[in-house]
């Protein structure tokens, strides 16, 4: 694992900071829990970090771009509960599947419609979205948790393959196309240069609306996909799922060093800042330590990784 | 006319004024003086909460702290009641410690010039931390009896709770519009690099604003306490800063800073305030209510947006 | 240089925070979080949140169990009620080899995975105050079954206010499983005892105290004729009966114009019963059933025999009914009120 983020983390030495920190988080808990430095732990916390994985991803490329998509959690509960129903109404589990992500997508376009065509400010849209998408949650499934998909589709969160988790594996394939992207394509240029300087982008006849529009309906589709991995993972379909899941998404990315005004970060950094979390969280709580606690370091740690990093600008 | 369109508030008072008569004909119940009084009432510590995070916006930055210093304000006066402390004092020093909560965003923000998003993200979770931390897991609750004025006693005929919003709302209108304090919030949101040039001292005015607003979210959880009669640390105030950044915005400003007003937030706060009332009032199924707020508030959004892009046309390149 | 002196910096304080978090949340039992599996038997105790006053008098019953019992207790839970974050927290327990857990299912079948899990290494799995039927759990401790609780409450309203009139209910989540429950056994109680009582709405409110609060101010807006309230969770009776309070104080509602009952510790009700404003409220002493989970698991670790009518020390005897355990519930008055502890 360590062998492969470092060889990751060669092209960019501004993680070193975070890479730091990761090894020194690990071999912090290896110290203090006998039980920290151990396969299963390992994939457990792989097997864990899926859901906010896959939604980091959009979200890093949109926080490039100088926005921000604050509806993710209520996406992935609106999605997953789409899904749970045409379940139940005797569609093919792989079908309804389906029909999931399409609902996923259909949020992110209206977000990305809002926010990309009309010039909304992305932060309100997407409050606004997080509230109503939340709401028709409860009015599809009247607040009921929906459960009882066949077997096979569990294969997508809880199976093992070589002893490693499914979505695991299917989130760093995941994170390694999407980097691609970001490092090597005319895309991954607009993205960043809309975060930087938008009109220059715009003058330079690039349509920033489509790039937004196409940023905000990847955000939808990962969110959709996380719903799907969630559902399988716990079997089980609920209207409160993904709640306050944004604040993770964000806190991952920005701790892998993102800047929050855009134009600057990886998706290698967020990786990083991803695992930095899942193993806080899951260090901590080997260790018995109460939540209270552990809101406290997260935010601390959130405060002294990203604080000692240089923001111009006011 | 034309002027009149031309204001700055008007897409949001005339959309709130088409809500208010959709529920007037749904129900019989809420337009009456009774009904204003209540949505007035419920709202009291949105409003004041909403002042700050006007100022914050203003700036061009974001405060999603608010909830948890209210939680932990709410608390530790509770916890001060719990030992005997005099309400009046209970609730000073209530007020002193959102303060200080202020101070300590306004150090990383202003001195250390760090983002605000991240300063407030990472604030969010230490002091709800610590809310919960001091109050040991139970609910403040029972307070004495003079701890009730703050949020239930009358003056003058006047609701107390309403009369200190009303108030603070006037003398932040006068602060920003008249005073150099108020220019300066404008100058910067509006143009940092610009305003920085022409003198102003941006960390001075930044620290400025995160101190009132935890002043604001002080007193407005001393009222909340004494009103809702019990704190739960762990949940107090969850979902505020999301739902009063949502007022400014629906109020006007832009979250890029330098536009909006204090009346345009109270604006916005009243019209997420008979939203949610006149949902209840009409009986709409309760599945429904958050869906339904949800898309007005969208859409209150696209209203100010057709507004904004009308004012623009002309002045310079439209964008799109 | 600068940077990485910093980061270490960074880690070094989280470490301080951790020790001395880890401390404090284990004082008085387990001296160390990291090394109790060898000699001690350890057990789980996962609520289904931490804040709530209902589960910190659990806590305390549970820290008393771990005394009692000579054993040690880690008892933990997200912030929020999320079941994502809650079986995520149990996943990470079974890595520690804990030799049992007492879990309050958010969602009860999202825990099933976790629970087979469990079973298959060993792991003794009991569920308390939410049940999780259908999984590998082997028993659940309730005071009474989520029917019983409704029906009781229905009850309790209906002879308020004497058969007939409009009663509203307030619960914590609309998607809350055990909420459901309770209020469906609630309303079809009604609708076979009491015909004429009629069931306006039903209003959430997320476990926000303020939110909880407002829908309590609109719903005596909202229906002038209302009887009664049905509080649902340990949040919502105290909220409608402060509502009520200022509203009689303000003049808008005439005494005892509306009957107040519902679940909520004693502690947080206690000036509302004084004073008459809620009669009854139902509650059972969360402290113990935290403590006769831990008893369970500490028996079921032990290879030993649950049976009905057995007694636990300073809890009394319970009554196992199949794979339940009840321990009874317990109506708090004006007579009573003060003779609670929590």
């Amino acid at each position: 694992m360590s062998a492969w983020t470092s060889q990751f983390s060669l092209k960019s030495n501004k993680l070193v900071v975070q890479l730091v920190l990761l090894i020194f988080i690990l071999v912090l808990f290896s110290i203090l829990s006998p039980y920290f430095l151990s396969v299963t732990n390992f994939m457990n916390v792989l097997n864990q970090m899926v859901e906010v994985g896959l939604i980091a991803i959009p979200m890093t490329m949109i926080i490039i771009s100088g926005a921000m998509d604050l509806s993710v959690g209520s996406i992935l509960a609106f999605s997953a509960v789409c899904m749970g129903v045409a379940f139940e109404r005797g569609i093919n589990i792989w079908v309804s599947m389906g029909i999931g992500l399409l609902a996923g997508v259909l949020c992110g376009a209206v977000n990305g419609y809002l926010i990309a065509r009309h010039r909304m400010q992305a932060i309100v849209v997407t409050i606004g979205m997080l509230v109503m998408l939340r709401g028709l949650v409860y009015v599809i499934n009247e607040g009921r948790p929906i459960s009882g998909f066949p077997d096979s589709f569990y294969f997508l969160g809880q199976q093992y393959i070589g002893g490693v988790p499914f979505n695991a594996i299917f989130l760093v394939v995941m994170f390694l196309i999407a980097s691609f992207v970001m490092k090597k394509t005319r895309f991954s240029t607009y993205v960043y240069g809309i975060g930087n300087n938008e009109e220059v982008v715009h003058y330079s006849g690039i349509s920033v609306v489509r790039i937004r529009f196409i940023l905000f309906m990847l955000s939808g589709l990962f969110s959709a996909l996380a719903g799907v991995f969630l559902m399988s993972r716990l079997a089980s379909a609920e209207a409160t799922s993904g709640t306050n899941i944004e604040l993770d998404v964000i806190t991952a990315t920005l701790i892998g060093g993102t800047h929050i005004f855009g134009g600057r970060g990886s998706l290698a950094g967020t990786f990083v800042g991803l695992l930095i979390i899942v193993f806080l969280r899951n260090g901590l709580n080997l260790l018995g330590v109460s939540v209270l606690y552990q809101a406290v370091i997260l935010g601390a740690l959130l405060l002294l990784a990203v604080g000692n990093k240089k923001f111009n600008g006011v | 006319m034309k002027r009149l369109l031309n204001v700055h508030e008007a897409p949001i008072i005339v959309f709130t004024i088409l809500v208010i008569v959709l529920f007037s004909i749904i129900s019989p119940d809420f337009f009456q003086f009774d009904n204003i009084r209540l949505i007035l009432d419920q709202n009291i510590s949105m409003f004041i909460v909403a002042i700050g995070m006007t100022m914050v916006i203003l700036l061009g930055g974001m405060d999603l702290s608010v909830g948890s210093v209210l939680a932990v304000t709410a608390t530790s006066v509770g916890l001060f009641l719990s030992h005997g402390i005099h309400p009046w004092i209970a609730a000073f020093m209530g007020i002193v410690i959102g303060v200080l909560c202020g101070m300590v965003n306004g150090y990383f923000i202003a001195v250390r010039k760090i983002p605000d998003i991240i300063v407030t993200l990472a604030t969010m979770y230490i002091f709800r931390g610590i809310a919960v931390g001091i109050s040991g897991g139970t609910w403040m609750t029972n307070f004495p009896d003079g701890f009730r004025y703050f949020g239930q006693g009358t003056l003058l005929g006047l609701s107390f709770p309403l009369l200190t919003a009303i108030l603070l709302i006037g003398i932040f209108i006068y602060l920003l519009k008249f005073t150099r304090m108020g220019r300066r919030i404008y100058a910067i949101g509006g143009n940092g690099s610009a305003a920085k040039l022409a003198g102003i001292s941006v960390a001075k005015s930044k620290f400025m604003v995160y101190v009132l607003t935890g002043l604001l979210v002080g007193v407005a959880s001393v009222i909340f306490a004494s009103k809702v009669g019990s704190v739960q640390a762990s949940t107090a105030g969850n979902s505020l800063s999301f739902e009063v950044m949502a007022a400014v915005l629906i109020g006007g400003g832009s979250i890029f800073g330098g536009i909006g007003t204090v009346a345009g937030t109270m604006l916005g706060v009243l019209f997420m305030g008979i939203i949610k009332n006149g949902l209840i009032i009409s009986k709409v199924s309760p599945f429904w209510v958050d869906a339904t707020t949800g898309f007005l508030i969208i859409l209150a959004i696209v209203i100010n947006t057709l507004q904004r892009i009308r004012q623009n046309k002309g002045k310079e390149g439209d964008l799109v | 240089m600068k940077k990485l002196a910093l980061a270490l910096l960074t880690g070094v304080l989280a470490l301080n925070l951790a020790a001395c978090g880890n401390t404090s949340s284990n004082a008085g039992g387990d001296n160390n979080g990291g090394s109790s599996s060898s000699g001690k038997r350890t057990y789980f105790m996962n609520p289904k949140s931490i804040g709530p006053a209902y589960w910190a008098a659990a806590e305390k019953g549970a820290k008393k169990a771990e005394k009692d019992l000579n054993v040690s207790v880690l008892f933990n839970a997200p912030t929020e009620a999320d079941s994502a974050k809650q079986i995520n927290m149990i996943q990470d327990m079974l890595t520690r080899k804990v030799s049992g857990i007492g879990v309050s299912p958010n969602d009860a079948k999202a825990v099933g995975p976790v629970f087979k899990k469990a079973a298959s290494q060993d792991v003794k799995i009991v569920t308390w105050d939410s049940d999780a039927p259908e999984t590998d759990r082997q028993y659940y401790v309730a005071p009474g079954t989520d029917q019983e609780v409704g029906e009781l409450l229905a009850k309790t309203i209906g002879e308020e206010i004497g058969g007939k009139g409009q009663v509203a209910f307030m619960v914590a989540g609309l998607g809350s499983q055990n909420q459901i429950a309770k209020s469906d056994a609630a309303k079809a109680y009604f609708a076979a005892n009491y015909p004429e009582v009629e069931v306006v709405t039903t209003v959430a409110s997320d476990d926000d105290q303020q939110k909880a609060y407002a829908n309590a101010q609109n719903l005596i807006k909202t229906y002038p004729d209302l009887k009664g309230i049905i509080g649902f969770a340990g949040g919502e009776p105290p909220a409608a009966a402060e509502v009520v309070e200022q509203a009689v104080k303000a003049g808008t509602l005439e005494k005892n114009q509306i009957a107040i009952t519902g679940i909520a510790v004693p502690s947080v009700v206690k000036n509302y019963i004084k004073n008459g404003t809620i009669k009854t409220d139902i509650i059972w002493d969360p402290g113990k059933l935290a403590y006769v989970t831990v008893y369970l698991l500490d028996q079921l670790a032990q290879g030993k025999e649950i049976t009905d009518g057995m007694e636990i020390p300073s809890v009394g005897t319970i009554k196992v009914d199949g794979q339940n355990v009840f321990i009874g519930t317990l109506e708090v008055t004006n007579e009573n009120v003060d003779s609670f502890d929590f």
